[in-house]
């Protein structure tokens, strides 16, 4: 059984106006209709443009936003339903890293306070229950305290840095060792998913690639499973098994990492992919582009039909702008795609019209 | 080889020679000595900058700053000169502020009144008493009733300001209204002129020193809750709270640890600014005969109150409380903008 | 470097802020490189590594105070010479807008944001070129076809903020380019898009250097973007370039360890998967001065006593001169793919604890 399923999942955040009293005039379909299932021990990839709903289904998931309705079932509980204070419980297993590394650090916490408080939160560490019975409070504090320091130093070990950090303040160090500290922070609760939302687009370059090989090393020692968001599709596809590509509130595409880059099935998925730039100048001047006309249409009043057909260079008459595409497996049943003409894409029967991407720029040589 | 002349260790100019010349032949141990040192060089050269920036939070850094602005310091510089006063009054003011001593000298209504003169260094008032002591027993009043005021405004202010924000922020829905309704009494608060909210004040309770104390309070209360609970939304909005609330901290601790004291910096220089505006109001109510109905009891509004009626004859009875009044909220103000610029993290580099 | 005169030569620029009450900090430290029509060079590097605050230098736009500029930056115009660093404000001023040009990463803030965009672009046209009325009006409304904004009639009428992050970046380089700049400097401007946007940002600004003839120095942290935009690329690191190539020898054969280094940082979406990164050590800060040696030798895994001696000579590599590396102990192509095995010294500071 998966980890966590999510199904039909929506949020619609409600635009209000009015003076003394606020109406609803119209909603922002923020995520609209996203069922996933992530496995035990595995990395699911979301990769999608900003304004796309992705990290609002992260934080829907962590319930930090107020779910409109769907299911999000882990351990064959529905996190939807449950009330806030056991919510608040659950969220020891569920933990999150933040984009902006520093942002996500209160300022006036020490590094030791800052990960103590998870444990504090939850009443995690401690001595056991017969060890408990034989001590006088006073001990007992002790003992938790000692506890607790060594599951706080330990998670600092495992991010590559030292108890040393204990004392000093997020804005004492670099942007890597923050990101590592928000990494420890989410560790050293032990839990069962975490949500990384961007986890390295804040970072310089060289910094990227530390943080992302400590993620690998942390999945692969403690079998972690990870939910990872983030617009850079060359990371995404990197440190995940399963990549979904969200577009406008609702999964385009889904299939296992190295599927989706070989057959990329859905129109916006061939878009996003020829539009991310590889360093390297011989590949960058042979591979095809898709230039997308126009921007991402406002998610408060998404266009009917399927979501991507005021841009998609391969629109047919038929279907698309009436009918919203299902997502529906595709060879075989791991790749997911959710466009009506798929198949006939692929097989090249449908071209893209010329006239309604942007431009086509095809490889010049050979 | 280009060499620097400032950063060289002699223990290591021995040691390089051998560096460009000697191939893989040079065997083990040069080999690891030539590693050794490569490493002992890069330390060298990194060492110094480990202990550059020390730890230090957020207000040491701004509190470097405030020593560095001259606004601060001429600021703090009046504050300390006029708190000092204040403290040591009775033993600063050389005559009684109440007995009318030289009442012999003075004669207002022939227009005779008494300057400046050795004994009595800023002259004598309308009756006789020594004006330096006054002002100095004066100032005593003044501060009390700014400091006082101030506290009841910061700390009713905070309360609603605060109850406000962290409803605001992490209440949900019910929280949002529960905002609302608080907010909108604050407006109407503040549709009203502090004069005008303190006269109402004073006139409901009666004319005292506390009626004082208490109205220019409570006409700070709105300025106080807006600022805060702005502070804290803006807050409230920051990935560090959401942090918290991923982590699963109770909402109220997330309220009271992380919101409410990464809020409480503009709230701190407002009152700094406050007590400015509390004495010169303070002074005002005072002026207009709300303050302390005991005239025997020096306070620089109710002097200047006093002064008013000898403007034409005797115009420097007026101008010692009011130079007063002008230069101690100067330094209040001068300390609280200068404080406010230290803890701007815009400004900050 | 190249056969043609060089439209800006741009010699040992450096830029020193005076910290209050602190050490000096020397941003850039004696960067050169040359921009030619019709051709795009690149500075790349991470954080602190110089880059905005050169094209600042260049464009006049560094605080007078508390700042020391040196080296020189000379702009050939038609016959004359001029050195940019040398001029008054004024006369940088009729410079700016008319000769050189400038694109900034954060479109919005960039743009006045009460001011309709028609106004904003018709008023560069009435500084520099003198149109007015409805004649500035009708070329503001090409300008902005031009870059590809549909529909410009009605677009100049509206405020920035009702225009989308690409559609901002496009009307920013209308204005850019309302002048027919001869040269025109890019920073980041493409970070803040998505990037099906970033990618037609780039073309434009392709099309635009092939069709115009301007010289485009593009400053940005992806290596991607340069290895499709750009035809010569200065790589720089701690306020100096350590390697400066065209584009084809600096991808296909890196030397600079540094450069190795974030090549093999990237993930790159063309890669099998599973390849493992490899990350340079430690971060930005983590660098020694200039005048001690080697900046980036406290990251390198390949630093010799050699490196620690003094600041590197820049060393030309490559048959046609035009490969140029800062490094003692550079990466020849053949190791480059045994460079994981090299001694990797756990030196200074293990990992990041240096800061």
């Amino acid at each position: 059984m998966s980890l966590l399923r999510i199904e039909d999942l929506k949020v619609h955040f409600p635009i209000r106006r009015g003076v003394v009293f606020d109406r609803t005039i119209g909603h922002v379909y923020a995520v609209d209709g996203v069922s996933l299932s992530i496995e035990r021990g595995s990395t699911y990839g979301l990769v999608g443009e900003s304004g796309c709903g992705k990290t609002t289904l992260g934080r829907a998931v962590l319930r930090l936003v107020d779910i409109t309705s769907g299911s999000v079932v882990h351990e064959g509980r529905d996190l939807a339903t449950l009330g806030n204070e056991e919510m608040r419980r659950e969220r020891r297993n569920l933990q999150m890293v933040f984009q902006d590394p520093l942002g996500s650090l209160n300022p006036r916490q020490n590094i030791g306070s800052i990960l103590m408080e998870g444990l504090e939160t939850h009443g995690i560490g401690g001595p056991s229950e017969e060890e408990a019975a034989s001590m006088s409070g006073g001990e007992r504090r002790a003992a938790t305290r000692d506890d607790r320091r060594r599951r706080v130093v330990g998670a600092l070990e495992r991010v590559g840095l030292s108890a040393k950090a204990l004392d000093r303040y997020p804005h004492e160090f670099s942007g890597g060792q923050r990101q590592r500290i928000g990494i420890a922070r989410a560790l050293v609760l032990e839990p069962d998913l975490i949500i990384c939302d961007e986890p390295v687009s804040a970072l310089d370059v060289s910094i990227q690639a530390q943080v992302l090989n400590l993620l690998e090393e942390l999945q692969e020692e403690l079998g972690l499973t990870y939910l990872v968001i983030a617009h850079d599709l060359a990371v995404v596809r990197h440190v995940s098994d399963t990549v979904g590509v969200m577009y406008l509130g609702a999964l385009v595409e889904e299939a296992p990492s190295d599927a989706l880059y070989e057959t990329p099935l859905h129109p916006y998925t061939r878009a996003l992919m020829s539009a991310v730039p590889v360093p390297d100048p011989t590949v960058e001047d042979t591979r095809e582009r898709i230039l997308l006309a126009g921007d991402l249409p406002s998610p408060a009043n998404p266009p009917t039909g399927c979501r991507f057909h005021t841009r998609c260079p391969w629109r047919q008459e038929e279907l698309c702008d009436t009918d919203r595409p299902e997502l529906r497996p595709i060879n075989g049943g791991e790749h997911r795609v959710a466009c009506h003409h798929a198949e006939r894409i692929l097989s090249g029967e449908i071209l893209p019209n010329e006239e309604r991407a942007e431009r086509i720029v095809h490889g010049s040589a050979g | 080889m280009p060499t620097t002349p400032n950063a060289q260790n002699p223990s290591d100019d021995a040691g390089t020679p051998d560096t460009g010349t000697t191939g893989p032949a040079g065997g083990g141990t040069s080999l690891l000595t030539r590693k050794a040192d490569k490493v002992d060089r890069l330390a060298e050269l990194m060492g110094p900058r480990d202990n550059g920036t020390g730890g230090a939070g957020i207000w040491r850094t701004a509190f470097r700053r405030l020593r560095r602005s001259p606004m601060a310091i001429s600021g703090a510089a009046i504050v300390a000169v006029f708190v000092l006063i204040a403290l040591f009054a009775p033993l600063i003011a050389p005559y009684s502020a109440t007995a009318q001593t030289w009442g012999g000298e003075v004669f207002p209504n022939q227009n005779i009144f008494v300057g400046p003169r050795a004994e009595n260094w800023l002259g004598l008032d309308n009756l006789g008493r020594d004006q330096f002591s006054r002002m100095v027993i004066g100032a005593r009043q003044t501060l009390l009733v700014g400091v006082v005021a101030t506290l009841v405004g910061f700390g009713v202010g905070a309360l609603i300001g605060g109850t406000a924000g962290a409803a605001a922020t992490l209440g949900g829905r019910w929280g949002r209204t529960l905002d609302n309704a608080i907010m909108r009494v604050i407006d109407m608060m503040l549709a009203l002129p502090t004069l005008l909210l303190a006269v109402t004040v004073a006139a409901l309770i009666g004319a005292s020193l506390t009626t004082v104390m208490l109205a220019v309070g409570i006409a700070q209360v709105p300025i106080f809750a807006r600022l805060l609970r702005g502070a804290m939304i803006a807050q409230g909005n920051r990935d560090y709270v959401l942090a918290a609330r991923a982590l699963g901290v109770r909402t109220h601790r997330i309220a009271l640890t992380h919101i409410l004291p990464n809020s409480l910096g503009p709230v701190i220089v407002q009152s700094t600014l406050t007590l400015a505006t509390a004495i010169i109001d303070a002074a005002a109510l005072s002026y207009l005969g709300l303050g302390n109905p005991d005239p025997s009891f020096p306070e620089w509004g109710t002097m200047l109150a006093d002064a008013q009626r000898f403007l034409s004859s005797a115009p420097q009875l007026a101008v010692y409380p009011a130079l007063g009044i002008i230069v101690t909220a100067l330094g209040f103000t001068l300390l609280g903008e200068a404080m406010r610029e230290a803890l701007d993290p815009k400004l900050r580099k | 470097m190249g056969s043609s005169t060089p439209l800006l030569a741009v010699e040992e620029l450096s830029v020193v802020f005076d910290g209050r009450g602190s050490d000096e900090v020397r941003a850039v430290d004696g960067v050169s490189f040359t921009l030619e029509e019709g051709r795009v060079t690149g500075l790349v590097g991470e954080s602190g590594c110089g880059k905005s605050v050169t094209s600042l230098a260049l464009m006049g736009l560094l605080p007078s105070r508390g700042v020391r500029v040196g080296g020189s930056a000379v702009l050939r115009t038609g016959d004359t010479e001029v050195d940019l660093l040398g001029l008054a404000p004024g006369q940088m001023r009729d410079l700016r807008g008319s000769q050189l040009a400038m694109i900034f990463q954060d479109p919005l803030s960039s743009l006045n944001p009460v001011v309709p965009i028609g106004r904003q672009v018709t008023e560069i046209l009435t500084r520099h070129r003198g149109l007015r009325g409805s004649a500035a009006e009708k070329e503001a409304a090409d300008l902005l076809y031009r870059v590809g904004i549909p529909d410009p009639g009605r677009r100049l009428k509206e405020y920035p903020h009702q225009l989308s992050g690409g559609m901002r970046q496009r009307a920013l380089i209308a204005m850019a380019v309302a002048c027919r700049p001869r040269v025109m400097i890019a920073d980041e401007p493409t970070t803040a898009l998505d990037v099906t946007i970033q990618a037609q940002i780039l073309e434009l600004l392709k099309d635009l250097v092939t069709e115009e003839g301007t010289a485009l120095l593009m400053i940005t942290h992806d290596l991607g973007v340069v290895a499709g935009l750009c035809d010569d690329i200065n790589v720089l690191y701690a306020g100096r370039a350590v390697e400066t190539a065209p584009r084809a020898p600096l991808f296909a054969d890196p030397t600079h360890p540094y450069t190795v280094g974030l090549l093999g940082s990237i993930p790159r979406l063309d890669a099998p998967r599973g390849e493992p990164l490899t990350p340079i050590r430690g971060s930005v800060n983590d660098n020694i001065a200039w005048a001690d040696g080697c900046a980036f030798a406290p990251r390198c895994d390949r630093y010799l006593l050699d490196c620690l001696q003094g600041p590197p000579e820049l060393v030309v590599s490559g048959a046609d001169g035009t490969h140029a590396h800062r490094c003692v102990n550079p990466v020849r192509h053949a190791d480059a793919a045994a460079r994981a095995v090299l001694e990797s010294p756990s030196v200074v500071g293990d990992e990041e604890e240096s800061a």
